[in-house]
């Protein structure tokens, strides 16, 4: 008996201190207070439907369904439950009309949720891969300026307003971390929205002198789905050591590369990777520079193969690797300066003769400037005010004789 | 500067031609004493298609750019073999009004192209301004070039060539005076070797044949 009553005690005690350790389970935030807490690093709208906005009938959830797409073409209107629920996150998205938007289709195909079940909220859905911007992002002022503005960036992407998807801004982050490990020169990169200004009073080269001095890094205002409102500021000490055609030829390079992605998304990752094969081949010909080559500054040139091939030219010890004495080395080393200097000589002596023969032709051609004859009095004959009878003639008849 | 109907030399303050007579109030009871209106590309004879006559209308404008004072103007006909050509690019120079073209080129500033499908006659009427720019060398050089386009009655491409290397001839010719201002005001003073009209006096009798002569008066 004593036996049986220590253990029923043990047991007893043992199930008190069981409920006892019970785990704290995290609090789910309320739809009342969405912004504070944001699931999925900004991707999803804060908090999930609290219980007064899950419609539990069939009747409520088909209007639901009905307002989602309503939703889809015309986000962002008053009354909209998205609107009203979204936070500072990526901007609202719609999906592009042509692709067969899946909410419309929900809601117009008679695929209705079953009685009870709850209803997603519809801006959850998965969304079209064709994605556009569907409201106005608001002036970078206030609150916005300072996150951008007010300190040095910590990070090499600067996106406030988490413009980008996560995934997105996660590889265009390491690929800036990367970049920073490997090159001369730094990318900060500062990410706006396409409607989007930089204040008036901000001035990036100040910035730039105030936060990174003297440091290597670049700072570029990027506008989303418009690269080529990007304004890169290299600093002056960078600035005064290249020609500006250089950096001019960046820049247009970093354009043209971006624009050639379809998504604005993948335009910001793109831009970024030719900033990068670009600031590494600048640290090149600084380097050039310093060691008192010339810099190039025409559009050939700087696009020519003498720059693009460093790596391949500044591989120590290929060229001697081949055991050649002192000698043919310096024949070796002189023979490709003459070849190109005959290449150029010949190429300079065809251009020349070609501009030349097109000088002579166009000199003749009707697309020349206008002429103009001096005036003369003329004295009439045979009677006729504006003709005496001039004229020059041929025969075009085959089996007739041509008379002038 | 030669007579439109027996092309013998004429004197340039001539009122008739000293040979045959010939002037304008000629050709005005040939064609008529009325003012016509002709467009700047006149097709009478319906065999441009509407490409070529896009081109030539092209080139006719890159000419009036090029040269602002001249007016260029183009005339296809079939013609009996009773009309002259010449004659009827006097007349037209002297009758007729070309549609659309500013004060700026009047007629006497004009380079008329004629091309007689049925006589298979090609001319360039020029007026006082054009004799002077346009030698007669320098035209027939062009002509000549669209000879075989207009044997093989190509008149479009033909009158491409044509119009194009008037365009040349006048450009050059536009340098020369450039370089030598005078130059066109000598050309416009000098004169052509009329022959003369009136027969001179016969040579004298020989003595014998006077004193003969005498003797039987």
């Amino acid at each position: 008996m004593k036996s049986t009553l220590i253990a029923l005690t043990t047991c007893l005690a043992l199930a008190g201190t069981v409920v006892a350790a019970a785990p704290e389970l995290p609090e789910w935030e309320r739809g009342a207070d969405p912004g504070q807490f944001v699931l999925g690093g900004g991707l999803w709208p804060g908090a999930p439907p609290s219980e007064e906005d899950v419609p539990v009938d069939n009747a409520a959830a088909q209007q639901l369904a009905e307002s989602a797409g309503a939703a889809t073409t015309a986000p962002g209107a008053p009354g909209d439950p998205v609107a009203r629920q979204r936070p500072l996150g990526p901007p609202p998205v719609i999906a592009d009309p042509r692709s067969e938007p899946v909410l419309m289709a929900m809601a117009d195909a008679g695929a209705r949720p079953a009685a009870g079940l709850r209803v997603p909220m519809p801006a959850l859905m998965p969304l079209s891969a064709m994605e556009t911007f569907s409201h106005e992002l608001p002036p970078v002022a206030g609150e916005l300026r300072d996150e951008y503005f007010s300190l040095r960036p910590v990070e090499y992407l600067v996106d406030p307003q988490r413009l980008l998807t996560e995934q997105k801004s996660h590889d265009v982050q390491r690929f800036l971390e990367y970049h920073a490990d490997e090159a001369q020169f730094d990318i900060c990169l500062m990410l706006f929205g396409g409607s989007q200004e930089i204040p008036e009073d901000i001035s990036l080269e100040d910035r730039h002198r105030e936060w990174f001095a003297d440091q290597p890094v670049v700072l570029v205002a990027y506008f989303l789905e418009h690269p080529e409102r990007t304004r890169v500021v290299y600093g002056a000490g960078v600035r005064q050591k290249l020609p500006d055609g250089v950096f001019n030829r960046i820049f247009q390079s970093c354009v043209r590369e971006a624009q050639v992605a379809e998504t604005p998304f993948d335009q910001v990752e793109r831009f970024a990777i030719e900033m990068s094969i670009r600031l590494y081949w600048l640290a090149k010909m600084i380097e050039r520079q310093a060691a008192g080559e010339s810099i190039p500054t025409s559009e050939e040139e700087l696009s020519g193969p003498k720059w693009e091939n460093l790596a391949a030219t500044e591989q120590p010890g290929a060229a001697g690797s081949a055991g050649i004495d002192a000698a043919s080395d310096a024949a070796a080393a002189g023979l490709p300066v003459l070849l190109w200097l005959g290449v150029g000589g010949v190429i300079l002596l065809l251009s020349s003769l070609a501009g030349v023969g097109a000088w002579w032709w166009r000199r003749d051609s009707l697309a020349a400037k206008p002429v103009l004859f001096p005036d003369v009095d003329l004295p009439t004959r045979l009677g006729g005010n504006f003709s005496g009878g001039g004229y020059v003639g041929i025969s075009f008849d085959v089996s007739g004789k041509a008379e002038s | 500067m030669k007579c439109p109907h027996c092309s013998r030399p004429v004197d340039h303050e001539a009122h008739t031609c000293y040979s045959c007579g010939y002037s304008l109030a000629t050709a005005e009871s040939i064609f008529g004493r009325n003012y016509v209106q002709m467009s700047r590309l006149h097709d009478a004879a319906h065999c441009l298609r509407k490409p070529e006559r896009d081109v030539l209308e092209d080139i006719l404008d890159q000419l009036e750019m090029r040269f602002p004072q001249l007016l260029f103007c183009v005339y296809l006909g079939a013609l009996t073999k009773e009309v002259k050509l010449n004659e009827l690019g006097f007349w037209l120079l002297n009758h007729a009004e070309v549609r659309g073209a500013d004060y700026a080129r009047s007629n006497e500033n004009g380079v008329l192209l004629l091309i007689d499908v049925n006589t298979k006659q090609a001319g360039i009427s020029l007026g006082y301004l054009g004799e002077l720019l346009l030698p007669e060398a320098e035209g027939y050089r062009c002509l000549q070039a669209a000879r075989p386009y207009l044997v093989n009655g190509a008149y479009g491409q033909a009158l491409a060539i044509l119009l194009r290397k008037i365009g040349r001839v006048l450009s050059r010719r536009a340098r020369q005076i450039k370089r030598n201002p005078r130059e066109i005001e000598d050309a416009s003073k000098s004169r052509p070797i009329v022959p003369e009209v009136i027969p001179p006096d016969p040579e004298p009798l020989p003595r014998e044949m006077q004193a003969a002569m005498a003797g039987r008066l």
